[in-house]
C-alpha cells in the first residue's frame, strides 16, 4: 500500500492539472461566496436567512473544480494510456484504487478546508455590512458556535465525498468528458427537478435522495426542522452515493480489460 | 373601479385593463363611476362631480345575455411580502348605486364571490368579509383579486417549459457530445489527418459548427414535440391545472427548445476546440449554463441580482421556454425562478447564441494560429 499512495501522491504532486484545479477551486469558492453574501441584504428588524449556508454558497461552484480533478486523476491514465503501466507495476487494482482514493481525500481536504474558511472569512468581513448585524439577530460568523462549526467541517468532508463519488464514476465510465458530464448532471439536475416538480412530498423525496441538496443540508444551522434532511443525515446520503460509485467502479476495474 | 394607488381602472375579461382619472380617491375627494351598455358593449366613464363625464373606455362583451347581474364589489389582491404574496383586505364606503333605463334590480343583497376558487389568497387571520347598508349607500369589505393568474397566486399550477425540464438532462448530453465531437481528434491524433485532407481550418470548424448544429436541432425537435403532449396528457390525466397557451406559442417553445440545444452543441464544440481537452471544456459550459439556475435558487437571492444572472450568462436562453404573461396590474413576485424571465424569448435565446458565435471565432483564431 505504501508504494502505491507514493506512487499517487508523486503523480498529483509533479503534473501541472492538480495545483492549477485546486487553486482555481479555492478561488471560485471564496469568490461565489463573497459575491452572494455582497448582494445580500437585511434591511428589517428581524430577516430571516441563513448567514452561515449564505456565506458557503461558493462550496455550489468549487465543487465543479473538484469533480474535474478527480475525473481527471483516472481518466488521465486511460487517455494517455498510462493506465497499461501503472496496473503493470500495480497488479492489485483494489490497492490501486484505494490509494487513489487516499490521496485524493487528503488533497481535496485540506485545498477545501482553505476554501471554506475563506469563504466563512469572507461572510463574517461582509455580512455585517449589509446589514446582517447582531441588532439584526444576525451575531457575526464564528467557528465558537456550534451549528457554523458543524456547517464548515461538514462542508469540508462534502467536497471529499464530491471527490469520491467522481472517483467512482470515472472509474466505471473511464472517458473524461463523459464522466463529468455525467456527475455534474446527478449534482446539478436535481435541484433544478426539485423546483419544477410541484408536488411537496416529491419535492422533499427528491431533496432527500440528491447528493448535491442532501449533501449540502449539512450547511444548514437556522430552522433544521423544517429541512427535508437532517445535516448529518444528509451527509450520510452523500456518503451512500460515494460508495455506490466506488464499489461499482472498483468492480468494473477488477474485471474488465484496461 | 377605484384604486388607491393607481387611479380609476377599468378592467374587463380578467386580463383587459384600461386607465380612468388618476390621483388619490378619499371621502373628501370621491368618484363617480357609470356604466352604460348598448347591445353587448359596455362603455365606462369616471367623473369627479357626478355631472361632468369622462369616457375611460369601452369593452365588447361577446355573448352578453339579455339579463345581467350587476353590483358594487371590493377586492384587495395579496400583497407581495419578500418571496411570496401575503393576504390583505380592504374597506370602501359607496353612496347610493343610481340605475336607469330597463333595470328590475334594487334589493341589493351581499355575497362573498369566488371563495371557493383556487387562487383567492382568503383573508387575513380573524377578518372575514362584509356588507352593510349605511346612509343610503352600503359599506362592504372584500380580499382577494378579480385578474389573470399569475404564478404565486396558482403554485400548483404547470407551464409548459416545467414540461419540458428534460432539457437540462438533454443539455449535459448535447454539452459532452458538442465537445468530443473535437476533443476525441485531439485524443486519438485524427486531428492530424483531419487538417491535412482540409488544410482550411476555420472551414473545418465551420463544417463540424453545422453537422452538430443540424442534427442536435433535429434530435431536439424531435425531443421537445414528443415531450410536450405527452407532458400535457400526463398532467391533465393527474389533474393538473396547466397555465393556457396558445399553439403558436407552443411551436415557439418547441423550436426554441431545439434551437437552445443546437447553439449548445455549436457552444461546446467551440470552447472544446478552445481547450482541446474534453474535461475542462464540458465543466465550464455546464457550469455557464446551469449555475445560473442553482444560484436564482437560493432564498433571498435580491430579484436584481436573479434579473442579471437571467440575463448575462447562457443561462438568459431559457425564456425561451417562458409562456407565463406577467400583468402590469396585478401585484406578484415576476423573477425568473417563478418563470418570469427578464429578456423576451428570442432575446434570450440570441445571448447563448452570442457567446456561441464569440466562442466560435475565438476557437476558430485558436485553431489557425496554433500547431495541432
Amino acid at each position: 500500500m505504501k508504494p502505491a499512495l507514493h506512487a499517487e501522491w508523486t503523480k498529483m504532486r509533479t503534473t501541472a492539472g492538480p495545483l492549477w484545479l485546486l487553486l482555481g477551486s479555492i478561488v471560485l469558492t471564496v469568490a461565489l461566496s463573497a459575491a452572494v453574501t455582497s448582494v445580500m441584504t437585511c434591511g428589517g428588524a428581524q430577516c430571516g436567512g441563513d448567514t452561515t449556508k449564505l456565506s458557503l454558497t461558493g462550496v455550489d461552484l468549487g465543487q465543479a473544480l473538484v469533480v474535474v480533478l478527480a475525473v481527471m486523476v483516472v481518466g488521465g491514465e486511460h487517455s494517455s494510456g498510462m493506465i497499461r503501466t501503472t496496473l503493470a507495476a500495480m497488479p492489485r487494482r483494489t490497492t490501486y484504487l484505494a490509494a487513489k482514493a487516499i490521496t485524493l481525500v487528503g488533497v481535496v481536504a485540506s485545498t477545501g478546508a482553505v476554501a471554506v474558511l475563506g469563504s466563512l472569512l469572507a461572510g463574517r468581513l461582509i455580512l455585517p455590512g449589509r446589514g446582517f448585524t447582531a441588532a439584526h439577530g444576525h451575531p457575526p460568523l464564528s467557528l465558537a458556535d456550534g451549528p457554523t462549526l458543524r456547517a464548515t467541517v461538514g462542508s469540508i468532508l462534502y467536497l471529499a465525498l464530491i471527490a469520491l463519488l467522481s472517483l467512482g464514476v470515472a472509474t466505471a465510465v473511464r472517458d473524461a468528458a463523459a464522466s463529468i458530464g455525467l456527475v455534474l448532471g446527478l449534482l446539478y439536475l436535481f435541484p433544478v427537478l426539485a423546483q419544477v416538480v410541484g408536488d411537496p412530498d416529491w419535492q422533499r423525496l427528491l431533496q432527500r435522495i440528491a447528493p448535491m441538496s442532501a449533501g449540502l443540508a449539512i450547511q444548514a444551522t437556522t430552522d433544521l426542522r423544517s429541512l427535508p434532511v437532517g445535516p448529518w443525515a444528509g451527509l450520510a446520503v452523500l456518503a451512500a452515493w460515494a460508495a455506490a460509485a466506488l464499489l461499482a467502479g472498483a468492480l468494473l476495474l477488477r474485471l474488465r480489460d484496461a | 373601479m377605484v384604486t388607491s394607488g393607481h387611479g380609476v381602472r377599468m378592467q374587463d375579461n380578467y386580463a383587459g385593463d384600461m386607465a380612468g382619472l388618476s390621483g388619490p380617491v378619499s371621502a373628501t375627494s370621491p368618484r363617480w363611476l357609470r356604466l352604460d351598455r348598448a347591445g353587448d358593449t359596455v362603455t365606462g366613464y369616471d367623473s369627479t362631480d357626478g355631472t361632468h363625464w369622462a369616457k375611460v373606455g369601452a369593452v365588447h362583451v361577446a355573448g352578453l345575455g339579455s339579463t345581467v347581474q350587476g353590483g358594487l364589489f371590493v377586492a384587495c389582491p395579496p400583497a407581495v411580502q419578500g418571496i411570496g404574496t401575503a393576504a390583505s383586505k380592504a374597506t370602501a364606503v359607496f353612496g347610493n348605486p343610481g340605475i336607469r333605463g330597463n333595470w328590475t334590480g334594487g334589493d341589493w343583497t351581499g355575497e362573498q364571490v369566488g371563495p371557493e376558487s383556487r387562487t383567492f389568497a382568503g383573508y387575513p387571520q380573524n377578518t372575514s368579509g362584509s356588507f352593510a347598508a349605511s346612509d343610503g349607500g352600503f359599506t362592504v369589505t372584500g380580499a382577494g383579486d378579480i385578474a389573470p393568474a399569475v404564478r404565486d397566486t396558482l403554485p400548483g399550477g404547470g407551464v409548459i417549459g416545467e414540461l419540458l425540464f428534460g432539457t437540462f438532462a438533454a443539455l449535459i448530453a448535447v454539452i459532452v457530445v458538442g465537445t468530443q465531437f473535437i476533443t476525441t481528434e485531439y485524443r486519438a491524433d485524427m486531428i492530424f489527418v483531419t487538417l491535412a485532407a482540409s488544410p482550411r481550418r476555420s472551414r473545418v470548424l465551420a463544417a463540424k459548427a453545422i453537422v452538430l448544429g443540424a442534427v442536435t436541432f433535429v434530435a431536439g425537435l424531435a425531443g421537445a414535440m414528443t415531450a410536450v403532449p405527452l407532458g400535457e396528457w400526463l398532467a391533465r390525466a393527474n389533474g393538473v391545472y396547466l397555465f393556457p397557451v396558445t399553439a403558436l406559442t407552443q411551436l415557439r417553445v418547441e423550436l426554441g427548445t431545439a434551437t437552445l440545444l443546437a447553439t449548445t452543441s455549436v457552444l461546446a464544440l467551440a470552447v472544446g476546440a478552445m481547450f482541446r481537452r474534453g474535461a475542462g471544456a464540458v465543466t465550464a459550459v455546464v457550469v455557464g449554463i446551469v449555475l445560473p439556475f442553482v444560484l436564482v435558487a437560493i432564498p433571498f437571492m435580491p430579484a436584481g441580482v436573479s434579473d442579471w444572472l437571467t440575463r448575462v450568462t447562457p443561462a438568459a436562453a431559457f425564456a425561451v421556454q417562458q409562456t407565463l404573461v406577467p400583468y402590469p396590474q396585478v401585484a406578484g413576485v415576476y423573477t425568473p425562478y417563478n418563470g418570469y424571465y427578464p429578456l423576451a424569448p428570442w432575446a434570450g435565446l440570441a445571448v447563448l447564441a452570442g457567446y456561441a458565435l464569440v466562442s466560435l471565432v475565438v476557437a476558430a483564431v485558436l485553431l489557425r494560429g496554433r500547431d495541432a
